[in-house]
Parts: structure tokens; sequence; C-alpha cells
């Protein structure tokens, strides 16, 4: 008999057996546990597709689809407030029944996105009582709420040391500044495709977006 | 099988079917993070009995660290990897691959 005073060792557990419970376990936790980036990136993908689409196609000279600016600007606000939901749940999920280092770091920049963006929502109200074109006061908001997201991917990239991330939120920012630069109608375009197929690649494409940028060192040494 | 007179390069800590699902579990989360107790049984779906007792096990053995605390009125626990348990969990996925992969 064993005359081990260490812990029972199961002599009936194999190694090729411990390898695939290591390995599945890993899986199990590795999709639930971290950064949930590309949820986050697949939600934000679709709201701006889907919310600077009807912008995109009721503007300009010639509009394919003729839809009152209110209108189109109330569909975008909508798609972001769906946004920010999914962003929420998302947020809280990642960290369900942890704590420590990581949720407080995740509830810190939670609150820098809202403080930041309730300047933005003050930016509206001034905007909205002033006497200008809906359209001009759509591009200046929006211009400004996109500079403010590009800042806060960036913090996340350095926070997380993701660099994928902070490439992410650069990207935005080169896409805004062009869109800018540009002026109404293609603004809306450049948005609609620019910051949505850019999120939508980066979810949709994790792997090559990886490989030529190094991710976040989390997991590091657990994964092989 | 391997044979039994000889000593086994795995850790018997470690190396009992619920103890390496903890083991993973925990190393997965980024060191300075805890986990409470129903959210690791909700990841390995083990009873509560079944989970403290190898917990136990893996906390006489210095390999994670259980904290019992007060939130809001009802006592809650958190669990962690400690460094000595990461550095075991590492040597022991070194062990498994060197043994497996010859």
């Amino acid at each position: 008999m064993n005359a081990n005073t260490q812990p029972d060792a199961d002599p009936a557990f194999d190694p090729a057996e411990a390898l695939r419970v290591l390995e599945e376990q890993d899986a199990k936790v590795g999709a639930q546990f971290g950064n949930p980036d590309r949820k986050m990136y697949l939600a934000w993908g679709v709201a701006y597709l889907l919310g600077y689409l009807p912008l995109a196609l009721s503007r300009g000279a010639d509009p394919i689809v003729d839809i009152p600016i209110g209108v189109a600007l109330g569909i975008f606000s909508v798609c972001i407030g769906l946004g920010i939901v999914a962003a929420v749940i998302l947020g809280v999920r990642a960290t369900r029944g942890m704590r420590g280092e990581s949720s407080r770091r995740g509830m810190l920049y939670g609150f820098s996105w809202w403080f930041s963006f309730m300047c933005i929502a003050g930016l509206s109200i001034q905007l909205g009582k002033a006497d200008i074109d809906p359209e001009i006061t759509g591009i200046i908001i929006n211009g400004a709420s996109m500079a403010l997201v590009a800042a806060l991917l960036m913090a996340g990239g350095v926070i997380w040391l993701d660099v994928s991330q902070f490439v992410i939120g650069a990207a935005i920012a080169l896409i805004t500044l062009v869109a800018l630069v540009v002026g109404l109608p293609a603004y809306w375009w450049i948005m609609c495709l620019g910051a949505g197929g850019l999120l939508l690649l980066a979810a949709l494409f994790p792997k090559p977006l990886r490989r030529i940028l190094p991710g976040s060192l989390e997991r590091q040494g657990v994964s092989r | 099988m391997s044979d039994p007179d000889l000593p086994s390069p795995l850790d018997p800590v470690i190396h009992a079917e619920a103890r390496l699902r903890v083991m993973t579990t925990l190393a997965a989360l980024q060191p300075g993070d805890q986990i409470s107790f129903p959210r690791l049984q909700e990841l390995l779906g083990m009873t509560a009995g079944n989970l403290s007792t190898h917990n136990r096990k893996l906390e006489d053995a210095g390999y994670i660290t259980v904290t019992k605390t007060i939130e809001g009125r009802s006592p809650a626990t958190y669990l962690a990897l400690t460094d000595t348990g990461r550095a075991a969990f590492g040597t022991y996925r070194k062990a498994l691959a060197v043994l497996l992969g010859g």
C-alpha cells in the first residue's frame, strides 16, 4: 500500500484523460472569463451599421430612401441605446461571481464611459437649443462622440495591454477624422461602413487580428 | 497504465479529476482576482459538499486560498490560486505534456 500522507491521487486517472479534462475545462472557462471584447465589437459593429444606415441612405442631394432627418437620427439613437444595454450586460456578466483587480478595473472603466458621455448629453442640450440645421447638429454630436469612443477604446487598450483594442480605437479615430474632413453627406456612409464594418470584422475574424497584433496578456501561460 | 511502484511525476494533489478542474478554473483567473464559491460550483457542476472537500485538500497543500467574508448580511466564500498553486499547476501541466509527448 502507499504510505503517502499526501492527498489520494486517483490511481485510475489516466494522464491522457487528465489532459482531456484540463483542456475541456480550460476551453469552458476561457469562453466565460476575461475581457468580452469580441462580443462588444459584435454588438457595436451591428449597432453602428444599422444605426448609421438610415442616415446614409436618406441624406444628400439624391437620397436612395426618403427618411426625415429627425427619424433617421432617432433610429440611430435607438441603436446606440441598444448597444449601451448590450455593453452593460456583457460588462456585468464578465465579472459575475468575481472580485478583485479585474472587476475593479472593469467597473472604473465602465464609469469613465458614463461620465464622459454625460458631457455629450450636455452638448446635445445646447445644440438643440441653438437654431442649427439638425444634420449639422447630428454631425457635431456624432463627431464628438466618436472621438470619445476612440479615446476610450485606446485607453482600454492601455489598461489591459491589449494592442488590438488600442489599434481598433486608433482606427475609429482615423475613420472619424476622414469622415469629418470629407463632411456631409458622405460622412454617414463613411461612419456606417467604416466604423461599423471595422468592428464587425474585428468580431468575426479575431484570429487574423490576433496574428497581426498581440492581444491582451491575460491567460498568458494558460493557453499554448 | 503506469507502474504503481514508480513515483508518478504528476503531483498527487492535482492529479484527480475534481481537483484538476478546480485548479484549471482558478488558473484562468487573473492574478489578484477571486471567484465566489457558487460561481465556481456552477462552472464545475459539482455539489457543494464535494467541492468543499476537494478545496480543503488544495488549501491544506497551500495551493489555494479560501477567503470567508460577509456581503450585505450573508456570508460569502471566495477562492483564488496562491503563487505556490500557480507554480504547481504549471509544473503539473509540463509534467503531463512530457509524459504524454514522450
